[in-house]
C-alpha cells in the first residue's frame, strides 16, 4: 500500500518538504534547506531526506505535490499547485475556523480570504516591492545579528519606542544601521520593525 | 481548412521557428494572391514581406510568442506586422493618409469612405513596444519629451512623431478630445506642437438617462438625450468639411453609407469570430489571435478591402474548426473575460498555458465591434456609435458591458489587466469588480501588464495560476 504522500514547497528563499502517513493521518517527516541556485536539485535532496527520515522508499509514496515559486522544476510531481491553493487547503483541513491567511513569503507576501466553506474567496499579493516580505525580515534580522525567530524574541524585550520611517528594504537597512550607530537598543529597533511590518501587511 | 491545395496542420500553438517553417511551406501562388493596395501601382503581397518573418525576427518579441499554426493566422500576423510598410507604400501609390487619434473606430469609417484616403491610428504605435524587444528607445524619447511613466504606453505615439522612423507622417491628424483619455489628450497636445496639421473634434461625456422624452436608445441599450447625438453629428460634419478643405477630397453621404456597410461587414465577421472563439468549447482560436482580429475593427490594418478579407478568412478557418469539433486549447481551461488590451503579448500565451481561455473581452473599443445603424443618416449613425464608446462615460457603464459579456459567454471569472500609467485603470478596476460581483458570483483578478520587470513574471504567473485554480475549485463545489 502506498500510504505516504509528499508535499514540497520550492520557495524563492527556502525549499520545505513534508511527508505524511495517510493511514495514520500523521506528519512523519519534514525537511528544510536553502533554495540556493538550483531549487530542482534541492527539492530532490529534500525528497530523499524525507524518505530517509521515514525509512521508506519512493515505492511507498502514492502522491507528490509541489508548490511555490519553483513548483514546475521537479519532474516527480503528480500535482502542481500554487501556494495560495495549498495554504487554503491546509487551513481548511487543519483549522477550518480561520478565514484569513497571511503568508510572508521570501519574495512576496499574500493575504488569502476564505469563505465559509473554506474555498478561496479572494487573494492579494504584493508585486513590485520587497517591503513586508520574508527577504526584508532576513535583511533586518541579519543587521540585528539574529534570525527570523530571534527578532521576535528581541522585540518582546523592547523598552522604548523608536522610529523606522521607510519600509523600503534598501532605505530601511541604512536606517537600522544608523539607529545602531546611535546606540539605539536592538530590542527597540526589532519592536519598531515588527510594528512597521504589521502596518505593511494590514489589509 | 484547405485553401487551394494547402492544408492546415492539426491546430496547435507553435513557436516562431515552426511558424516561419510553415510560412515557407506555403506555395508562392498562395502568398502572391494575398495582396494589399489592390488596383494601385503599389499592389504587393504582404505575405512575402521579409519584414514579417525575417528582418524583424532578431529584434522583436515575436521569438518569445506562440502562434496559431493555420494559414489564416499566418495571413493575419503578416498583415499586422507589415502595416508600416503598407503605409509607406500607400503614400507612394498616391493615397492621402489621415491619422486618427483617440476615437477608436469612427473616424476611419469616414476616411475610408473616399477611395483616395486611408486612415490609421498613430495611437497604435503603442503596440510597437509590444513586438519590439528594443522598446526602451521609443519610451526614452517620450520620457525626454516630458511624458514619463506617469503616462500610459500610448505616449510612444509622440516618440514616433518625433523620430519619424516608423509610419509616414499623415497629411492630416484628426484627434478626439473632451471626455476620452486624458493621457492621450496630453500626447495629442504635444504632437500638435510639431508641424502636423491637427483637426480637433469634441467627444462629449456621455450622460445616460432613463427618460424617453427627446432621447434615443443606442445600440448597447443605453439612452442619451438627442442633443448629444446632434452635437456629435455636427462634429463629424465639421470633420468631413475639414477633410475637404485640407485634402481637397469630398466625402458624400452616399460614400459614407457605403463605408458604413463595409464596416458592418467586418464587424459582422468579427462578431461571428468572437462568438466562436469565446463561446464554443473546445476553443477554436487562441486568445492572442482573437485579440488581434478585434483590433482590425479599428482601421482595417490600413487597408479596408484586404483587412476585411483577412478577417473573413480567419472566420472561415474558425468555422471549419468548429464544424469539425477541433479546438486549440484543452476543454477544461477556465473561461475568463479579459478587460483592457494586453501590452505584453507573452501574457496571453502564459495565461493559456496556465489553463485559461478568453471567454469575452472588453478591450476599450467595444463600440467598434457594434453594428452601425444603416437605417438612419450616416453621420447621425456614426454619432450614435461614437457615443457608445466605453471610455467616455461612467465606469459603471463599462462594467455593464462586461456583465453583458459574462452572461453571453458564461465566463467563470474576470481578469482586469491594468495598463501602467493609464489613469482610468487607477479607479475603474474596483468599480468593475464591485459591479460584476453584484450580479455574478465569480472571482475577479486585477493584474498589471506589462509587469515592471521580467523578474515579476513569476509572481504574475502565480497570480494567474491561483486565479485559475480558484475557478476550477469552484466547479467542483
Amino acid at each position: 500500500m502506498k500510504n505516504f504522500v509528499v508535499g514540497i514547497d520550492l520557495g524563492s528563499r527556502a525549499v520545505k518538504g513534508t511527508l505524511i502517513d495517510t493511514s495514520k493521518k500523521k506528519l512523519v517527516a519534514r525537511s528544510f534547506a536553502d533554495a540556493g541556485t538550483n531549487p530542482k536539485c534541492v527539492a530532490e535532496s529534500i525528497y530523499s531526506d524525507l524518505l530517509e527520515k521515514a525509512r521508506i522508499t519512493k515505492c511507498d509514496v502514492g502522491f507528490v505535490t509541489t508548490t511555490g515559486y519553483g513548483r514546475y522544476s521537479p519532474d516527480f510531481s503528480d500535482k502542481i499547485a500554487t501556494e495560495i491553493t495549498c495554504h487554503a487547503l491546509g487551513v481548511k483541513t487543519l483549522i477550518p475556523d480561520v478565514k484569513t491567511i497571511i503568508d510572508i513569503g521570501g519574495q512576496d507576501s499574500k493575504a488569502i480570504f476564505l469563505d465559509d466553506h473554506g474555498q478561496i474567496k479572494d487573494f492579494i499579493m504584493n508585486d513590485r516591492c520587497a517591503a513586508g516580505t520574508g527577504r526584508f525580515f532576513e535583511v533586518v534580522s541579519k543587521i540585528l545579528e539574529t534570525d527570523s525567530h530571534g527578532i521576535a524574541e528581541l522585540a518582546m524585550k523592547a523598552g522604548n519606542q523608536t522610529e523606522i520611517s521607510s519600509m523600503c528594504v534598501v532605505f530601511a537597512e541604512s536606517e537600522v544601521i544608523g539607529l545602531l550607530a546611535k546606540d539605539t537598543p536592538r530590542e527597540d529597533i526589532a519592536a519598531e520593525f515588527m510594528l512597521q511590518l504589521q502596518e505593511e501587511l494590514q489589509v | 481548412m484547405i485553401y487551394k491545395n494547402f492544408k492546415d496542420k492539426h491546430p496547435e500553438k507553435v513557436d516562431l521557428n515552426e511558424f516561419s517553417r510553415i510560412h515557407r511551406e506555403i506555395p508562392d501562388e498562395i502568398k502572391k494572391g494575398f495582396t494589399a493596395l489592390k488596383g494601385t501601382t503599389e499592389e504587393y503581397s504582404y505575405m512575402a514581406s521579409p519584414a514579417c518573418f525575417s528582418e524583424l525576427e532578431g529584434d522583436t518579441r515575436l521569438s518569445s510568442l506562440k502562434f496559431d499554426n493555420s494559414l489564416a493566422s499566418i495571413r493575419l500576423w503578416s498583415m499586422l506586422l507589415s502595416e508600416e510598410q503598407r503605409l509607406h507604400k500607400s503614400r507612394k501609390a498616391g493615397k492621402r493618409i489621415i491619422g486618427a487619434m483617440k476615437d477608436l473606430g469612427t473616424i476611419p469609417v469616414i476616411a475610408y469612405a473616399h477611395p483616395e484616403i486611408i486612415s490609421f491610428y498613430p495611437d497604435g504605435a503603442w503596440w510597437i513596444p509590444c513586438v519590439m524587444e528594443m522598446n526602451a528607445g521609443l519610451l526614452k524619447i517620450a520620457d525626454g519629451a516630458g511624458l514619463g511613466e506617469e503616462y500610459c504606453p500610448a505616449r510612444v505615439a509622440l516618440s514616433a512623431f518625433l523620430n519619424r522612423a516608423h509610419f509616414p507622417m499623415p497629411e492630416l491628424l484628426i484627434g478626439a478630445v473632451g471626455s476620452c483619455c486624458d493621457d492621450f489628450s496630453a500626447v495629442m497636445s504635444r504632437i500638435s506642437r510639431t508641424d502636423m496639421k491637427v483637426s480637433w473634434w469634441e467627444l462629449p461625456y456621455r450622460r445616460e438617462t432613463d427618460s424617453k422624452i427627446n432621447t434615443t436608445e443606442l445600440s448597447t441599450g443605453i439612452r442619451v438625450e438627442n442633443h448629444l447625438i446632434d452635437f456629435v453629428e455636427e462634429q463629424f460634419k465639421t470633420i468631413i468639411q475639414e477633410i475637404k478643405n485640407h485634402l481637397g477630397l469630398e466625402i458624400t453621404d452616399e460614400m459614407l453609407t457605403e463605408s458604413i456597410k463595409n464596416a458592418n461587414r467586418l464587424r459582422k465577421s468579427l462578431a461571428n469570430i468572437r462568438d466562436m472563439a469565446y463561446g464554443i468549447t473546445p476553443a477554436p482560436l487562441p486568445s492572442l489571435e482573437a485579440q488581434i482580429c478585434e483590433m482590425f475593427a479599428l482601421h482595417y490594418c490600413s487597408d479596408m478591402e484586404e483587412g476585411i478579407d483577412v478577417i473573413e478568412f480567419v472566420e472561415q478557418m474558425v468555422i471549419d474548426r468548429v464544424e469539425n469539433n477541433i479546438g486549440i486549447l484543452p476543454e477544461d481551461n477556465a473561461k475568463i473575460l479579459w478587460v483592457n488590451p494586453v501590452a505584453d503579448l507573452r501574457i496571453m500565451n502564459i495565461f493559456e498555458d496556465l489553463g485559461g481561455r478568453v471567454a469575452g473581452s472588453e478591450y476599450l473599443f467595444s463600440h467598434s465591434l457594434t453594428q452601425i445603424p444603416e437605417d438612419t443618416h450616416p453621420t447621425k449613425a456614426l454619432a450614435m456609435i461614437a457615443l457608445c464608446d466605453p471610455m467616455i462615460g461612467s465606469s459603471r457603464y463599462r462594467a455593464k458591458l462586461i456583465c453583458d459579456e459574462i452572461e453571453k459567454y458564461d465566463s467563470e471569472g474576470v481578469l482586469i489587466s491594468d495598463i501602467p500609467g493609464a489613469s482610468h485603470c487607477a479607479t475603474e478596476g474596483h468599480i468593475i469588480k464591485e459591479e460584476v460581483q453584484k450580479r455574478f458570483d465569480i472571482p475577479v483578478l486585477n493584474i498589471t501588464i506589462p509587469p515592471l520587470a521580467d523578474s515579476s513574471l513569476g509572481q504574475l504567473s502565480t497570480r494567474i495560476s491561483a486565479f485559475i485554480e480558484i475557478i476550477k475549485a469552484r466547479r467542483e463545489k
